[in-house]
């Protein structure tokens, strides 16, 4: 039995040391928090939880807090997470309908906007010589690009990028989380308010096609709608930032690497997978036994909360050589960072896309910056989302291109 | 050479088709096309780069 809790300042600072030492010891180990679940480090464990999904169920019972089925976060989440938290077969009719939405194809598609929008926010920056690019970037930029994806007014970007930055932040269930919580169900009532009109007219966007998509021949509820949206909103705004405020943090520790990035840009491709691997922005997502099973050389009894953690397998060392070690060129990378099987992250093109555009712009436009190391602050918990809330900069100055946010 | 996607196991991360898209094309799904076809002459080393970047091992490649 440990004490293993993925949302204390003690796991935010030691999570490598702590998976490490689970991936030697106990890659299924039993914690006593949140009531009781099982822990699985290792990427072959996780590997047959996260493919096995009538074994290990994504479902949540919201309507009866006694079922175990309470869905992929421990603790659970308030709201449900529609389709995340479905299974098959009814989840994979959820999933062919909003493929199309999140293909490569959208994700090019929407290239000349992410560009245009990194342009923008760095030229608001970039005559000052000061640059926090977490609030200034890696925050603004995905949530204006899912604002577009979702359909809703651009200039509103900061009413729903705030809540969903907070909520991910905070530890479940505190204050601020319910602070922030209560704010993205006042977003759900907005979302919510816009849907009778996108029943008739055509609009741009997922919103207005969710309004109009059939799903088993029916169409989806109003209720439904909102919920996709927000969990989209939730999966897009906070993220791809993880992944670009943890990648500068290190890039800045690592100058050569560094310049090698800024001078080969095909080294990018796979330095992305390798950044994912091992700063893995979703540390950890659950699921419900719905049998007895032997993980590992653990029985695992029907009703069970297991929790997959990502971050531990994308240090296993019989799948990663030298797994605490960056390698740029890393090939294969089986990393788990968009999890596995048939929930894989499916905004998995427009992260690596928009994480790519951002990165790019910062290395292109402000060659000599310097992280404020002293300044910067991580999250206060990193059970969901292993990211910075501030990470300030310094750089020469340079010319504005004079570009306009895209609307 | 002749590729095979197995459908039931390919979820969509399309690392093969990044490394190799003359032999991965891609569904409307946004997926790697299932099922055999040829690998085009010339793309072999690309077509096995594809395949192992897979992360479900969902490509298999034969004569
Ligand atoms: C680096 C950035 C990202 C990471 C690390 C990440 C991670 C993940 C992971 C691990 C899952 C699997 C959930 C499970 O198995 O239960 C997931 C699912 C999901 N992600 Fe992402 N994500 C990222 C970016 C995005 C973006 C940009 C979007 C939207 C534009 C998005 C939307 C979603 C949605 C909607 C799901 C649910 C998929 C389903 O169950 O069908 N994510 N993500
Ligand atoms: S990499 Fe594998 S899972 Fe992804 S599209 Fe290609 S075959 Fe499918």
């Amino acid at each position: 039995m440990t004490t293993f809790d993925h949302y204390t300042t003690g796991y935010r600072d030691n999570w490598q040391r702590i998976a490490d030492e689970n991936l030697a010891r106990c890659p299924v180990a039993r914690s006593d928090a949140y009531g009781g679940f099982w822990v699985v480090s290792d990427h072959a464990s996780l590997s047959r939880v996260i493919r096995d999904d009538e074994t290990f169920t994504s479902t949540h019972n919201m309507a009866d807090p006694s079922d175990p089925r309470q869905g992929i976060v421990i603790p659970p989440n308030p709201m449900l997470q529609v389709p995340m938290e479905f299974d098959p077969p009814i989840y994979n009719a959820y999933r062919r309908m909003l493929n199309p939405y999140f293909s490569p194809t959208a994700a090019r598609a929407m290239e000349p906007f992410v560009r245009q929008a990194v342009d923008a926010f760095l030229d608001r920056a970039c005559a000052s010589g000061r640059i926090d690019f977490v609030r200034d970037l890696g925050n603004p930029v995905p949530a204006l690009a899912t604002m577009r994806l979702v359909g809703l007014p651009l200039d509103d970007w900061e009413t729903y990028a705030e809540p969903m930055h907070g909520i991910v932040s905070f530890p479940a269930g505190g204050p601020e989380y319910l602070r922030c919580m209560a704010a993205l169900q006042q977003l759900g009532g907005a979302l919510g308010a816009l849907v009778p009109r996108l029943r008739t007219e055509r609009a741009d966007g997922l919103l207005s096609g969710l309004c109009r998509a059939t799903v088993d021949g029916k169409a989806l509820p109003d209720g439904e709608v909102v919920l996709i949206a927000l969990l989209v909103m939730q999966g897009g705004v906070d993220t791809t930032t993880a992944l670009l405020a943890n990648t500068l943090w290190w890039l800045d520790e690592h100058p050569a690497q560094r310049e090698q990035l800024a001078g080969k840009p095909e080294l990018l491709e796979h330095a992305t997978e390798e950044f994912l691997r091992l700063f893995t922005p979703v540390p950890a997502l659950a699921r419900t036994a719905t049998k007895d099973v032997t993980l590992g050389d653990q029985e695992i009894r029907a009703g069970d909360r297991v929790l997959m953690s990502f971050a531990a397998a994308n240090r296993d060392p019989a799948v990663f050589e030298d797994p605490g070690t960056a390698r740029l060129d890393r090939f294969p990378n089986p990393h788990t960072a968009f999890g596995l099987g048939i929930h894989r992250c499916i905004g998995s093109n427009f992260a690596r896309s928009w994480f790519q555009l951002m990165l790019r712009g910062v290395l292109d436009r402000m060659p000599d910056h310097r992280i404020d190391r002293a300044a910067a602050r991580r999250n206060e918990s990193i059970g969901i989302i292993n990211g910075f809330v501030d990470l300030p900069a310094t750089f020469t100055p340079g010319e504005p291109r004079g570009v306009e946010l895209p609307r | 050479m002749k590729s095979t996607v197995d459908e039931r196991r390919c979820v969509g991360h399309v690392r093969c088709h990044a490394l190799a898209p003359q032999v991965y094309p891609l569904d409307e799904q946004g997926y790697a096309a299932p099922g055999e076809r040829a690998v085009p002459a010339g793309r072999e080393a690309a077509a096995e780069r594809g395949a192992a970047a897979c992360p479900e091992g969902a490509i298999s490649l034969h004569r």
